[in-house]
């Protein structure tokens, strides 16, 4: 018989990378990304905690590049404030790196809840339909048609600022998304012949579900997933903005812009690179989230 | 013979907003162990939902489906599971009926694993390869993704799966309609093949005429719902006893010059199934209608000895 194929086959997954590989600012998002996240993975390498989170009154607004004597566990050393220091004296660079273990964390941990729990719901919506959906769907309907930042500022509020609150609250907002897109994918997925061919094969439901339904659902639930992290580590610098969430002196993005709200003008090294490193990290996960949904539209195949 | 399927009275109504949908309408046939019947007719008359509501993968509204003395629609969840291993299916599409992100192996395999008949990999591996080389499908596409594949290949694959939990029965349904002619006649001679070699019952569901009479031994008509006429395949061929056939069959290209001669091309199209009148369903388009089609549902009765036919003059056309 002649070869009927490729020379080289492809797995899905080196398919979707060929593809993915094309959207340069994809990829360079993603390089970003994999740098925020091992600063985070490494923040104690670079900065002890005790350090970021201590006072220096003397070096209070030293500015970017200053070199200045610190006091670290009892002893006085000399240390480089490459990003300058804030109202406490405390190094921004070293706030800044223990601040993207934060994000990073409340990012993954958010919308993996969400994707969890919201994909459940949206896969057993979709699957089952009837009453169980209607009850579904409509909660989730209620969820959407409350303001995102409003309903976790009303979980926070009443619960009590706290990092386990702040997680709870970003991900409760976010789950009504994934309810819907899950769902909607189901619905097309769950009426092709290879789902009745495992039926015909006596299949129970939840085999169907998890392993012929769900994995042809997931390409919109990825691209969402990765525009979703950049939505949570928004909503929660925001909280931390408003005192909400990550409490000082622990440090946050959202908190060290607050905190230094006061001093733009006088000290503006204080604000300006928190601002930037939120504002690389959404613009990186955006990036990813563009170039995912390319990679992974069908319509686009060759 | 003892028949291997018997269906009775089967009838599968659908609830649409415009009135009930009669797809099946009162079908009964049986189908000797090791035979073939061809169900045909053209599309929306009911075939495919026959075979499915057979399998229980469309719940029928009502009716009997005796498989080997038992009764498949009063089957509970965890016999019907069983049943399944029994009776299989082959699908149409064999482009949507392969789940796109699991291996050729993976596929084959998994009845397999959903009814435990392997205990370990390795004897998965190996019953797997078995089947692909049963189906004659090469050995080197055990890891390969059925969108590298093409129709054939992928038609070989749905055949291997249905194969894989040593069913006795499997409803084929139009299993070659979406592939080349040549293609078609590889896989039908394979679908023969293996019917002798294991002993196989088959439903044969298609609206080919020439593909219906290479496969079946007995061959049923089906229009709008109903069967109209059943016969042995070529008995049914040398002389029609109901006008619906008698048609489907001159309108068989013959590859021969002059010989195909135009005797009544049907004229019209398929009548509505939702809340039919009573009567033949043919009878708007019969070129031979009485007054009396269209009193009562005709029934299908023994017009002679082995051939049914539900046409009220079907004696006069012996």
């Amino acid at each position: 018989m002649p070869s009927p194929v490729k020379p080289h086959p492809r797995t899905p997954w080196q398919e979707f990378w060929y593809r993915f590989r094309k959207n340069k600012l994809a990829v360079v998002g993603m390089g970003v990304i994999l740098l925020y996240v091992s600063i985070a993975l490494f923040a104690d390498f670079f900065y002890s905690w005790d350090f970021v989170v201590g006072n220096q009154i003397p070096n209070a607004f030293a500015t970017v590049g200053t070199k200045a004597v610190v006091e670290l566990g009892g002893k006085k050393v000399e240390h480089l404030y490459i990003l300058g220091a804030d109202n406490f004296g405390r190094d921004v660079l070293g706030r800044m790196i223990h601040g993207a273990r934060v994000s990073m964390i409340i990012g993954f941990i958010t919308i993996a809840f969400a994707v969890l729990v919201g994909g459940s719901l949206g896969a057993i919506a979709g699957f089952y339909g009837g009453v169980l959906e209607t009850i579904i769907m409509r909660g989730a309907d209620i969820l959407l048609a409350i303001p995102n930042m409003l309903f976790a500022l009303a979980i926070v509020a009443a619960m009590g600022p706290s990092f386990q609150n702040l997680l709870l609250a970003i991900g409760i907002t976010s789950v009504p998304i994934y309810v819907r897109l899950v769902r909607a994918s189901v619905l097309t997925v769950k009426d092709q012949e290879f789902v009745e061919a495992a039926r015909a094969l006596g299949a129970r439901d939840g085999r169907i579900i998890v392993r012929h339904v769900l994995p042809n659902c997931m390409a919109p639930v990825i691209v969402q997933a990765t525009l979703g992290i950049a939505q949570s580590i928004l909503s929660a610098t925001f909280l931390s903005f408003l005192g909400l969430g990550i409490q000082p002196p622990a440090p946050e993005w959202g908190n060290m812009l607050s905190e230094a709200r006061p001093y733009i003008i006088s000290a503006p090294h204080t604000l300006i690179f928190p601002g930037l490193a939120i504002m690389t990290v959404i613009l990186a996960y955006n990036l990813i989230g563009d170039g995912l949904r390319d990679a992974l539209d069908p319509k686009l195949r060759r | 013979m003892e028949p291997l399927l018997e269906v009775q009275h089967l009838k599968k109504y659908f609830h649409t907003g415009y009135g009930t949908l009669h797809a099946v309408d009162d079908v009964s046939f049986r189908i000797p162990k090791g035979s073939t019947l061809g169900l045909v007719g053209e599309s929306g008359c009911g075939k495919t939902t026959t075979g499915r509501s057979i399998l229980r993968l469309i719940e029928p509204t009502s009716g009997e489906v005796i498989f080997k003395g038992r009764n498949v629609l009063r089957a509970s969840p965890s016999e019907l599971r069983a049943l399944r291993a029994e009776m299989q299916i082959i699908f149409q599409d064999p482009y949507s009926s392969l789940n796109p992100r699991m291996t050729v192996s993976q596929i084959i395999g998994e009845p397999l694993l959903i009814h435990r008949r392997v205990a370990e990999k390795r004897e998965l591996e190996q019953k797997v390869r078995e089947l692909m080389e049963k189906v004659e499908l090469s050995d080197r596409l055990y890891g390969a993704y059925p969108h590298e594949l093409d129709g054939g290949r992928r038609q070989r694959i749905g055949i291997a799966r249905a194969l894989s939990l040593h069913p006795q029965f499997i409803v084929c349904d139009e299993p070659v309609s979406a592939l080349d002619v040549s293609v078609q006649a590889q896989i039908l001679n394979l679908l023969k093949d293996l019917q002798e070699e294991l002993g196989l019952t088959y439903l044969f569901i298609t609206h080919d005429m020439s593909v219906v009479k290479h496969m079946s031994d007995i061959i049923a008509v089906m229009y709008l719902g109903q069967i109209v006429e059943m016969a042995p395949a070529e008995a049914l061929f040398k002389k029609q006893l109901h006008p619906y056939t008698k048609a489907l069959i001159s309108a068989i290209p013959l590859l021969e010059p002059g010989g195909w001669k135009d005797e009544g091309t049907l004229k019209g199209e398929l009548s509505s199934p939702i809340d039919p009148p009573p009567g033949c369903r043919f009878a708007p388009r019969c070129p031979m209608v009485k007054p009396e089609c269209t009193e009562k549902d005709p029934p299908l009765v023994e017009s002679v000895s082995g051939r049914f036919s539900s046409c009220v003059r079907a004696k006069e056309m012996v």
